[in-house]
């Protein structure tokens, strides 16, 4: 909204221009999750595990054209912004803002021409924290949670984990062992127990780990970590537990 | 025997005390069977057991779509209930682990 107004040169009384300008922020505002980072079809679109951030070029009477930068994953359809228009509101015919009260019931779109998205792009972070669980070995866990539709919790959940560990090794990390386990499924007794079916499943926990031979850090990406895919939507906060030796790790990553 | 995501697709969320459910018809010919048989009621029986009240439908016609809201979310239905188990879609901490205030891992972030 800010820039836009700066830009551009509205007052408040712009309110047809505010109110295009605030759908713009209200589906930039989750990130990856405008490029279907969270949709129910997210098993379904390429590269999860690398889901691009959404651009949204504002023109000068409010409307805008969602897009997102060339080779990364998700996808921007048209079901992909109708889900994040909806998400976390209530009336939709009366979305409050501090600068003007947006009706969605009249919000139109169209399909434009694909086009290069020319925006610039800036070098990411050259570090980020994530918190996991040290223990006297090098390794580190993080449990995530995964709620998936019926019989796609797992899935997702799993798809969730190998991206994980995936752009963990892009970013040059080498770990001597790797494990993704969805609890519920089995995955700790497996051989043991039979395994119940992964498809009757409505919910499972994620559990992500990795055991390296060094006692440095571990790195991880400096990009975007999948935190917006169902499963993955942010690095777990695992705090101190009664009775259990462990403690927060931050990690920093390599440039 | 035809499954409700082959007809439809859902995103829910939730701020403050308040969830919401937005189904969306897959096609025109779904979305108007949508229109017609799911009902508020029917969402609040469903969820009654959670300890959700009263739930408004909000019709979304341009964007095929049924905007529903719960907002008898409470708090303390929330922290009881999501221990393991969000509002709505909001998985702020790891599953079972007793650490740090159970309010703080509902603190809204967006």
């Amino acid at each position: 909204m800010g820039p836009c107004c700066a830009h551009f040169g509205w007052t408040a009384s712009d309110h047809d221009r505010l109110a295009g300008a605030t759908v713009a922020g209200h589906l930039l505002e989750c990130g990856a999750q405008a490029c279907g980072g969270f949709s129910t079809d997210w098993l379904d679109l390429p590269g999860s595990h690398d889901i691009g951030f959404p651009v949204a070029e504002v023109a000068a009477d409010g409307s805008c054209v969602l897009t997102k930068p060339a080779g990364t994953g998700g996808a921007v359809t048209v079901q992909t912004i109708k889900e994040q228009l909806l998400y976390e509101i209530g009336d939709p015919g009366n979305y409050l803002s501090p600068d003007v009260t947006v009706s969605f019931l009249t919000c139109a779109w169209s399909r434009p021409a694909p086009t290069a998205c020319g925006f610039p792009v800036r070098r990411p972070a050259t570090s980020v924290h994530l918190q996991g669980q040290r223990h006297l070995s090098p390794r580190l866990q993080g449990p995530w949670h995964a709620h998936g539709v019926r019989d796609q919790a797992v899935a997702k959940a799993r798809r969730a984990g190998e991206g994980v560990l995936r752009r963990l090794q892009e970013a040059g990390c080498n770990y001597r062992e790797t494990l993704v386990e969805c609890l519920g499924t089995g995955a700790s007794v497996g051989g043991i127990v039979r395994r119940v079916a992964e498809a009757d499943l409505i919910e499972t926990v994620l559990r992500i780990s990795v055991a390296a031979d060094t006692q440095d850090r571990s790195s991880v990406s400096p990009a975007r970590l999948p935190r917006s895919s169902p499963a993955g939507r942010r690095a777990s906060r695992v705090t101190r537990q009664a009775g259990r030796k462990s403690c927060p790790c931050s990690v920093t990553g390599r440039a | 025997m035809t499954t409700l995501r082959a007809i439809a697709y859902a995103r829910s969320g939730d701020k403050g005390s308040s969830a919401n459910i937005a189904v969306f018809g897959r096609t025109p010919a779904n979305y108007a069977w949508l229109k017609q048989h799911l009902t508020a009621d029917q969402v609040e029986a469903w969820f009654k057991p959670l300890g959700v009240g009263a739930v408004v439908r909000y019709d979304v016609p341009n964007l095929e779509a049924l905007n529903f809201v719960c907002r008898a979310c409470s708090p303390a239905v929330a922290v009881a209930r999501c221990a393991s188990t969000p509002r709505a879609r909001r998985s702020a901490g790891p599953a079972g682990h007793a650490g740090g205030p159970a309010a703080g891992r509902f603190r809204s972030t967006d």
